[in-house]
């Protein structure tokens, strides 16, 4: 289904990419030049899984490159037309990050230089936990495997706000599941900072969140923790502000929470609601 | 509000001849505009040479319209010309079966178009 609509996609539109007047340093950036960063500071993305290894942040890197219509930025490789002035639309392809949470040796680690942090440790009788009763530990339970998202996304530009909606599908048939997002940003300035806030709302169907977060005779014998997950809808809200230093360094917040849904919440396996993503540093950008 | 520029001939560049292999051939100088940006109507005031042609009147088509027709000892050697994008300027007879052409290019200034990033920075993890 997804091949013909990338199909019908690319046939359909001859635009060239978004070459909107972009003058936002926070969001923009020059057609044909790379723009690499790195940035120093302190964060953590924690991890709902019992016994799952929160992910320190110490050093973030960001890289991206847009051409006339291919890009890459941040680990998505896509492909961009501008139907009209207000619209744009890309199919991509990108790493699916829900694997991350099972192994503190994930991409985002080459980066980190110091062990894992605040791990969620497996509940001792009479803790009180946000999860259900019945839990096992992430070390405890089969291997999950990457898996690579291929989808289509579609942004609607007026003035500061963008509204989008994204549609992703397991493109290496390791959960055959799929997912769908409504998000919406907001990019505003106050006194010398730059900001960026952002809500969305994901579905993800009952395939993709049973693979990871459903327990099955693979992971354990004990009958009493087989669980088959639903679908599920997370809600996520966050803020990315930046204040320039000079023309290289800034300084660089972000944080952001989600909520991860009962198909997810009722899973054995997790002991969070929420995933909580934070970071303060500094950026340079070369 | 249509900003018009005035094409700048590239001095480096020759022209490009038509793909015709009469010994005289179909050309445009300069072949090439420059704009600001993107979205632009670029204007190429462009000086023409003809091959040697029957009696018979010919015409000039740019991207398929019609520009005009004329003897041969009447068709005009300067024009010029709204371009939009790349365009293919034709030359034209009922009696002869070749149509040599010219391809007239529009280039950018502002080459340095700024984007919106698809994600926000800093957003890998």
């Amino acid at each position: 289904m997804f091949s013909r609509f990338f199909l019908i996609l690319l046939f359909a539109s001859a635009y060239h990419a978004s070459a909107l007047a972009c003058e936002n340093k926070l969001v923009c950036i020059e057609e044909g030049n790379w723009s690499v960063g790195v940035a120093f500071g302190a964060g953590v993305r924690t991890n709902p899984l019992v016994d799952g290894d929160a992910i320190p942040l110490i050093i973030l890197p960001d890289v991206a490159w847009y051409g006339e219509h291919a890009y890459f930025d941040n680990g998505e490789f896509g492909y961009q037309w501008q139907p009209n002035q207000d619209l744009t639309t890309e199919v991509f392809l990108r790493v699916n990050t829900e694997r991350a949470y099972f192994s503190f040796w994930q991409p985002s680690n080459v980066f980190l230089l110091t062990n894992s942090v605040d791990s969620v440790s497996t509940p001792r009788p009479g803790e009180d936990i946000q999860g259900p009763s019945r839990y096992i530990s992430v070390n405890d339970i089969a291997r999950r495997d990457w898996s690579l998202d291929a989808g289509f996304r579609t942004n609607w530009f007026n003035g500061r706000d963008r509204w989008s909606f994204t549609l992703s599908h397991d493109a290496l048939s390791v959960h055959k599941g799929f997912s769908a997002t409504g998000r919406y940003q907001h990019d505003f300035k106050w006194q010398d900072w730059v900001l960026t806030a952002h809500f969305s709302v994901t579905y993800k169907s009952s395939n993709l969140v049973d693979y990871y977060y459903g327990i099955k005779q693979r992971d354990t014998e004990d009958k009493t923790l087989w669980y088959s997950a639903g679908s599920t809808l997370q809600f996520s809200g966050g803020l990315l502000f930046i204040r320039p230093i000079n023309q290289q360094w800034h300084w660089l917040g972000r944080t952001q929470i989600s909520s991860l849904g009962s198909g997810m919440t009722n899973s054995p396996l997790v002991s969070k609601r929420f995933v909580a993503n934070i970071f303060f540093g500094v950026g340079y950008r070369f | 509000m249509r900003i018009f520029l005035l094409a700048i001939p590239l001095l480096l560049h020759f022209p490009i001849y038509a793909k015709d292999k009469n010994s005289a051939r179909f050309s445009a100088y300069p072949n090439e505009c420059i704009t600001a940006q993107k979205g632009e109507i670029c204007i190429l005031p462009i000086t023409l040479t003809y091959p040697e042609m029957s009696s018979r009147e010919h015409c000039l088509h740019i991207n398929n319209r019609l520009l005009g027709c004329w003897l041969p000892d009447k068709l005009p050697t300067d024009l010029s010309i709204e371009l939009y994008a790349d365009s293919t300027l034709t030359l034209m007879s009922e009696d002869e079966n070749k149509a040599p052409f010219v391809t007239l290019k529009v280039k950018y200034r502002q080459a340095s178009t700024h984007r919106r990033r698809v994600r926000n920075p800093w957003s890998l993890f």
